[in-house]
């Protein structure tokens, strides 16, 4: 049963459509919980629209994250209609009558919408994931390198891989695929360093190429791919 | 409420942020920093969101001193000629030192490439394609995390307020983690900050949302002194889609430069009239200008834009060279080659803002002030790509003599204004207050209230009548603020940081009106509809603002005007230039 938060009857010609978000305040709510809401919609209007409306109208403790609204920074990933999205580069219109929004997978939750992203940081650390230029001081990959969009950190892929939750030790499709990109731009001084983290336990091998990370990945980057090259380098 | 000492604290983890904390490791291995940023570090703030890319003059046929006579013209001449032949002669250096940490910018035949931006004499501005401040942010997050023992990184953590001691010296701050809502007072020798600016203050904007001057307020409330805060830069094209948070987002220079074209409702392109030499490349606030009278002359699109036509473009170098200006544009379900695209300028970048010296000092000791927050670079109309290199060339600069400074400084300072345990009571129940309200308005109401005002009444075009009304109009909103509702409690609460938000707000909007006032002329950004001239016999200065540290209320603000010092280039030696540079032509009123 659909008991909504707010009331909005259906005026003529306007889209209405009905999201379900996903509630839970560890240490202060029991239970998750779904709230439901009935909002207008309009055209050209993302999710991240109408979370904003219905935190500003109707739900002011709602809770979810967001910043540069523009598809950049990588703050908004959550789980719409059982996929991870960006909620500001997703249209409200291309989801159907019911939206069904969830966070993001394998982060300790905050609260509602909003993990905390910054924990897959403790893994990534791990790789060394600085710049450090070649002994001789040359850079070879560079144009290779320039041809790929950046990683946004949004998380979506390390919510979207089934390794990542069955064993924490993984260190996940963000800081290996880093982790490639380092290596490609030719020899440099953590690489011994690094091929011992990568055919570690939780490297390399435990991947288990479903990938499912580049299927979300809203900069085209598919993570699968850059382990494969890191396994095809350092095979056992 | 958990208290902490370190050396140093840097507040904001944007560009300027992230610098600061790599040149304060770089001073010495044994300072200890805290590294508070309100969003996620590198996430959050402006930098993330550059687009179009660097100016530093790298070119055998460049030089510091075109890029400093380029900034100097564009401001109008009211920058600090110090800060700018610092930023033109840094700049190239540190495009080097970014890439020496894997910020690699896009090449040609092996060389840096650059794209020419409006109102520079060179191609200039050094980019990843569409995305330069993701190449940026994210790789100087990168190195920083090698220096985990010196820096401790507090995200999502907002600060609040500052420690001064008895003699006004700032020896600290009180953060709120904005995940927990809990309280941190963290004690140190000296405070940066570099909160970006509040450009959010309008209706149509291009800034993230938690920029909400903070750090200016901050600065404020302590007393530190302010700069010429009537400049507030409008990016000529935002987009136009009403209803959305996409509304007033960037559509890059960049397009214009290689072709884009604007036109009014009735299909003329208007810039050939407005400025025949340069058209589409003029500065910012000709351009600002100019749309803004297409509109409210009636040669306006419906939703109050005009038409940004992309059709003659190549739709290969759109896709390769813009990628995130195509991906957006197709959100909308817009072809380039077919459909054309509303925009109007979109409030975007504040050139004034806390007074600095070279150092980065502020007028407070202990305080340090950079990036959007620091005023004083880019005087009238700051030219694209000028804001990031700002924030570079400053944020190592500043955070190396921060950390000098804290090293000199032996202790500590125990002698507090008041007691900390005071003060973090204080605070504790201001932050209780909104939820005790039963009802009232909500914070994004008065966000949205003084958004309007700021928009309609001391925006784009500016007059003395409407500025007072709306200072008017802020002072409700002040009397307004105390009575908001909010509910749920403490933490993660969105609403209760859109409270704060619009406390800080509204101080930085008091000082943009009360300095728009005294400016009795238009400059660069600042258009006086009754001062509709550029007056440079009275007008070649500096307005400083600022209140004393012990002063509660703004009505009692100080003010100074000040002649700037032509130290390095002056107007006239700018005639001798013409050949390079043809005089705007002026616009039809
Ligand atoms: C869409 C867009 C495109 C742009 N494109 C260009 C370009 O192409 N070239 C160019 O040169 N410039 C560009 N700019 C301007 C440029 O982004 C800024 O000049 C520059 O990024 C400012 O850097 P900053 O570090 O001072 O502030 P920001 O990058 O804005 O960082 C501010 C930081 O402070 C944090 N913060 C805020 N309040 C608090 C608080 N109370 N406590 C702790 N932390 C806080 C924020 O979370 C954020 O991390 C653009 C700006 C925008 C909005
Ligand atoms: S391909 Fe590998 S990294 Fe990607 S989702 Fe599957 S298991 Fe995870
Ligand atoms: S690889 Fe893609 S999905 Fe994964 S964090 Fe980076 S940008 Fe996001
Ligand atoms: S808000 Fe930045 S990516 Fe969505």
């Amino acid at each position: 049963m659909k008991a909504y938060n707010n009331d909005l009857i259906a005026g003529g010609g306007i889209n209405l459509v009905d999201v379900k978000i996903r509630r839970f305040h560890p240490g202060k709510d029991q239970h998750p919980y779904y709230s439901w809401f009935r909002v207008e919609s309009a055209a050209n209007q993302t999710v991240l629209d109408i979370l904003t409306v219905i935190l500003q109208e109707h739900e002011l403790s709602l809770s979810f994250r967001f910043s540069c609204r523009t598809g950049l920074c990588g703050s908004c990933g959550m789980i719409i209609n059982d996929e991870e999205k960006l909620a500001c580069q997703t249209l409200a219109n291309t989801l159907g009558q019911e939206i069904t929004l969830e966070p993001l997978k394998n982060y300790p939750l905050i609260k509602d919408l909003t993990v905390d992203l910054t924990t897959s940081y403790s893994k990534y650390k791990k790789i060394a994931p600085a710049f450090a230029k070649n002994h001789d001081g040359s850079i070879s990959g560079i144009s290779r390198y320039l041809k790929h969009f950046p990683c946004l950190h949004c998380g979506l892929c390390y919510s979207k891989c089934k390794v990542v939750a069955i064993q924490p030790s993984f260190l996940g499709p963000i800081s290996l695929h880093q982790m490639y990109v380092l290596e490609d731009l030719g020899k440099n001084p953590f690489s011994n360093y690094r091929k011992q983290m990568a055919t570690h336990e939780g490297g390399i091998f435990d991947c288990m190429s479903f990938g499912c990370c580049g299927a979300v990945c809203p900069q085209s980057i598919n993570p699968m791919e850059s382990i494969h090259h890191l396994q095809h380098k350092w095979k056992k | 409420m958990e208290t902490l000492k370190t050396n140093m604290v840097i507040l904001g983890g944007g560009a300027a942020g992230l610098c600061a904390a790599l040149g304060a490791v770089q001073v010495s291995s044994s300072i200890r920093l805290i590294l508070v940023s309100k969003g996620l570090i590198g996430k959050s703030g402006s930098s993330r969101m550059v687009q179009g890319g660097f100016n530093a003059a790298l070119k055998g046929d460049d030089s510091w001193k075109l890029h400093l006579e380029d900034t100097l013209i564009s401001g109008e001449f009211i920058n600090r000629q110090d800060l700018v032949s610092t930023l033109a002669k840094e700049a190239p250096r540190c495009i080097e030192q970014l890439e020496n940490w894997g910020c690699f910018f896009d090449r040609k035949e092996g060389n840096i490439h650059s794209k020419t931006f409006g109102g520079q004499t060179k191609s200039r501005t050094v980019h990843r394609k569409d995305f330069t401040g993701i190449e940026v942010t994210s790789k100087l997050f990168d190195q920083l995390l090698a220096f985990e023992e010196q820096v401790l990184f507090l995200q999502e953590c907002r600060a609040l307020q500052l420690l001064q001691n008895e003699s006004g010296a700032v020896a600290g701050v009180i953060v709120f983690d904005i995940r927990k809502g809990t309280l941190y007072l963290i004690q140190a020798k000296v405070v940066v900050l570099a909160t970006g600016g509040a450009a959010t203050l309008f209706s149509v904007k291009a800034p993230p949302m938690e920029k909400s001057g903070d750090g200016m307020a901050l600065a404020y409330r302590a007393g530190a002194q302010f700069v010429d805060m009537e400049m507030v830069q409008f990016h000529p094209t935002g987009l136009v889609v009403p209803g959305t948070l996409l509304n007033g987002s960037v559509v890059e220079e960049g397009l214009r430069g290689i072709g884009g074209k604007l036109l009014n409702s009735q299909g003329e392109r208007f810039m050939e009239r407005v400025s025949p030499n340069h058209k589409e490349c003029a500065n910012r606030d000709v351009l600002t200008r100019a749309i803004y009278r297409e509109v409210k002359e009636g040669r306006g699109t419906e939703n109050g834009g005009v038409w940004l036509d992309l059709r003659e473009l190549k739709e290969d170098v759109i896709k390769d060279e813009f990628p995130n200006m195509w991906k957006r544009i197709s959100l909308l379900g817009k072809d380039p080659k077919s459909d054309l695209l509303e925009v109007f300028p979109t409030a975007h970048y504040m050139m004034g803002g806390i007074r600095i010296n070279p150092y980065g000092q502020t007028s407070i000791s202990g305080l340090f002030s950079v990036g959007e927050d620091a005023g004083g670079v880019h005087g009238a109309n700051r030219l694209g790509g000028n804001g990031i290199a700002d924030s570079v060339v400053f944020g190592l600069r500043v955070g190396q003599n921060a950390a000098i400074a804290a090293i000199n400084e032996s202790e500590l300072q125990r002698n507090f204004q008041l007691s900390l345990e005071k003060q973090c009571n204080q605070l504790k129940k201001k932050l209780q207050s909104p939820f005790l309200n039963e009802k009232g308005v909500n914070p994004f109401y008065l966000r949205k209230k003084l958004e309007e005002t700021m928009s309609q009444l001391a925006g784009i075009c500016r007059n003395e009548q409407g500025m007072i009304s709306a200072l008017h109009f802020i002072e409700k909103l002040k009397e307004w603020h105390p009575r908001t509702y909010i509910n749920g409690n403490l933490s993660y609460n969105l609403a209760l940081q859109e409270w704060l938000n619009v406390e800080n707000l509204l101080i930085v909007a008091s000082l943009i009106i009360h300095s728009a006032l005294l400016r009795r002329e238009s400059r660069g950004a600042h258009w006086r509809e009754d001062y509709p001239e550029k007056n440079d016999r009275d007008w070649l200065s500096n307005i400083v603002i600022f209140k004393e540290r012990d002063q509660e209320e703004d009505h009692q603000l100080k003010t100074k005007i000040e002649p700037v010092s032509f130290t390095m280039m002056s107007p006239e030696t700018v005639n001798s230039r013409k050949s390079i540079l043809p005089p705007e032509t002026k616009l039809r009123s």
